[in-house]
């Protein structure tokens, strides 16, 4: 499949303190991107490589998708000055896909700062392929899934774009408590399970996020033996797998595969099969 | 009748007796084996694919952060992570077999022992259109730097020539004081080419948190910052020996492929850039069949060694 587009830039919308949600045409990734998929963006200027950013959502009607991004260097900077109907060198969609729920189970989508994007796609279609399946009638909303975010503070509580159609709650913990739960939204994860809130034998945990967040999340989850899935971010050379640079350590791995490579094998991965 | 129609410049080239449809490959560590490159681009538009360095056994690489950015280039650590030969032959070759490129293999040892076996296994091998050996690789420790004494070069060459009819490329390290005493050494022991450079040892230092930012510590230099220094071999080695030198370092379009000819090497090889876009060296084939069509040069051949100095 030819992976190199042109993208176009449609809007670019300020979300918070140097947060932007932007909006490309390219129906090609609109088309075919999924949830957990990535495209890799080449800013203009003195950058050598490419900019992985989580696709974030899509409209296939329109033929447009859409990134967030948090101005951190100079890529990203550059890319949120690109005037709108600019073009943008992209590759993509890569990597894989959040999997499906194990049948019985409701996911749980734990998200730390950005990594909300790729976890509001994967409501959003899960939550869709509910309302299809349910052909008219009421959806169970027990059944939805539940987004569960942590940031530093308030002013960092992105709101997942458009899912308030569909009715899906979106639970907060802050560092500093200055919205919703005071702590981190793994501690909120095991005290919702402690207070019998969430039932770990139906649920299932996607998680996207900081490292140090994911590696904790994933040992929560696994003292409470629920499924888990965690996307994860690395630095990409190139995001099409030829680099070997963005690895991950694998838990079972023979010598060749003691590490995966996160943009090709993942970045969608069982959190009981590597080691953070 | 219509306008003359002026025909595209011919861009193939012969290289120990191969003969290729242009003189831009991948290089080794840059396009793994192929099946990235064959599902996202046209192989056949390739010169050859040049694969990633196979060793005996497999090899587990460096743990992350294996990579990071530097001013016009970059550093990498990967510890030449591959799935060693056995599996390479049984799964990896029979796609360089069936896929429409030449292939050229790329090996790598501890020792001359090491790099004479893998020519043993590969030698009548359908599908390796020749073999490179990396006698350059500055990321795996080692006691002493082989690849940098002409005198080892000389042995190991000497040693894989007895073993194998594939044509042999001897690719070598930047990180010595005379790349030319090496090309001479490969050349004399039996090389049918010379590719050069290899990465340039190098370091990035993590600022704030006081520490270093690859996991190795040090790393290889590639991309655009290392072009001159890849320039300035080639130019140095061309003037020592007779066989075709294969350029590489810092190529990212059809005018650096250009420049690499123009010193005198015979192909070139393209690495960092193709991270950037998989389409990279055929992008910078169409680049260099523009240029060629503009200097009036019918054959890149004849572009070969037209310095003049
Ligand atoms: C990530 C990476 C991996 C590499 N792996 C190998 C390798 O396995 N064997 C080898 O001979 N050279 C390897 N190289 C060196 C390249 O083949 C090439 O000699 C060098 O990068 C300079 O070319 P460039 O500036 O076009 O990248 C590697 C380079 C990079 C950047
Ligand atoms: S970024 Fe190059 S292999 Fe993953």
């Amino acid at each position: 499949m030819n992976i190199t587009h042109t993208s176009r830039l449609v809007s670019t919308k300020a979300v918070g303190p140097a947060i932007y949600q932007q909006r490309f045409h390219q129906p090609t990734v609109a088309r075919s991107a999924h949830a957990g998929q990535f495209v890799h963006v080449l800013p203009d200027g003195h950058n050598l490589f490419r900019r992985a950013l989580s696709v974030y959502a899509t409209d296939p009607d329109k033929g447009t998708f859409d990134v967030l991004h948090q101005v951190l260097g100079e890529g990203t900077r550059s890319l949120s000055r690109l005037e709108k109907g600019a073009e943008v060198d992209t590759l993509g969609p890569l990597g894989n896909r959040f999997p499906a729920p194990p049948k019985g189970r409701r996911a749980i989508l734990v998200g730390g700062g950005l990594g909300m994007a790729p976890l509001r796609l994967w409501a959003y279609e899960l939550a869709g392929a509910m309302v299809k399946r349910a052909r008219g009638n009421e959806i169970d909303r027990k059944r939805l899934p539940l987004i569960m975010l942590g940031a530093r503070t308030k002013d960092l509580t992105t709101k997942p774009y458009k899912l308030g159609k569909f009715g899906i709650r979106v639970q907060w913990a802050t560092d500093d408590g200055s919205r919703g739960y005071h702590g981190t939204i793994v501690m909120r994860l095991r005290e919702d399970v402690e207070k019998e809130l969430l039932d770990p034998e139906r649920s299932v945990v996607y998680g996207c996020g900081p490292e140090p967040m994911m590696a904790a999340l994933a040992e929560e989850c696994e003292s409470f033996s629920i499924p888990c899935y965690v996307s994860l971010e690395r630095s990409m050379p190139c995001g099409f797998g030829v680099c070997m640079g963005c690895v991950v350590r694998r838990r079972d791995g023979s010598a060749y595969e003691t590490f995966s490579r996160v943009c090709r094998d993942g970045p969608v991965f069982n959190a009981a099969d590597i080691i953070f | 009748m219509g306008p003359k129609k002026t025909k595209a410049p011919d861009l193939h080239v012969t290289i120990a007796g191969v003969e290729f449809a242009t003189p831009i490959w991948t290089a080794s560590g840059t396009a793994g084996t192929g099946e990235e490159i064959e599902r996202h681009t046209d192989p056949s538009k390739l010169g050859a694919l040049v694969t990633k360095s196979v060793s005996l056994e497999p090899r587990p690489g460096h743990p992350y952060p294996r990579t990071c950015e530097t001013a016009s280039g970059m550093l990498n650590c990967i510890g030449l992570q591959n799935k060693g030969i056995d599996a390479f032959i049984a799964e990896e070759l029979p796609r360089l077999q069936r896929m429409k490129t030449r292939a050229v293999v790329n090996i790598v040892g501890n020792s001359i022992d090491d790099y004479v076996e893998l020519a043993k296994r590969l030698d009548g091998q359908d599908g390796v259109d020749l073999l490179e050996l990396n006698l350059s690789c500055p990321n795996v420790e080692k006691g002493i730097d082989q690849g940098s004494d002409p005198s080892w070069i000389g042995e190991c060459v000497a040693g894989v020539r007895t073993v194998t009819k594939t044509p042999l490329v001897v690719k070598l390290t930047p990180n010595t004081n005379n790349i030319a005493a090496l090309a001479v050494a490969a050349e004399q022991a039996g090389a049918d080419a010379i590719s050069a450079i290899n990465t340039l040892v190098g370091m990035a230092v993590h600022h704030w948190k006081l520490s270093p930012r690859l996991s190795n510590v040090t790393g290889g230099l590639s991309g655009p910052a290392i072009k001159p220094v890849a320039l300035a071999a080639v130019y140095k080695i061309v003037r020592a020996v007779e066989i075709p030198v294969i350029g590489i370092g810092g190529i990212a379009n059809g005018l650096d492929a250009a420049e690499f000819l123009i010193v005198g090497a015979s192909a070139v090889q393209v690495g960092t850039a193709i991270f950037r876009s998989p389409k990279a060296p055929i992008d910078i084939a169409q680049q260099l069949s523009d240029y060629l069509a503009q200097m009036e040069v019918e054959s890149v051949s004849n572009l070969v060694g037209r310095l003049e100095a």
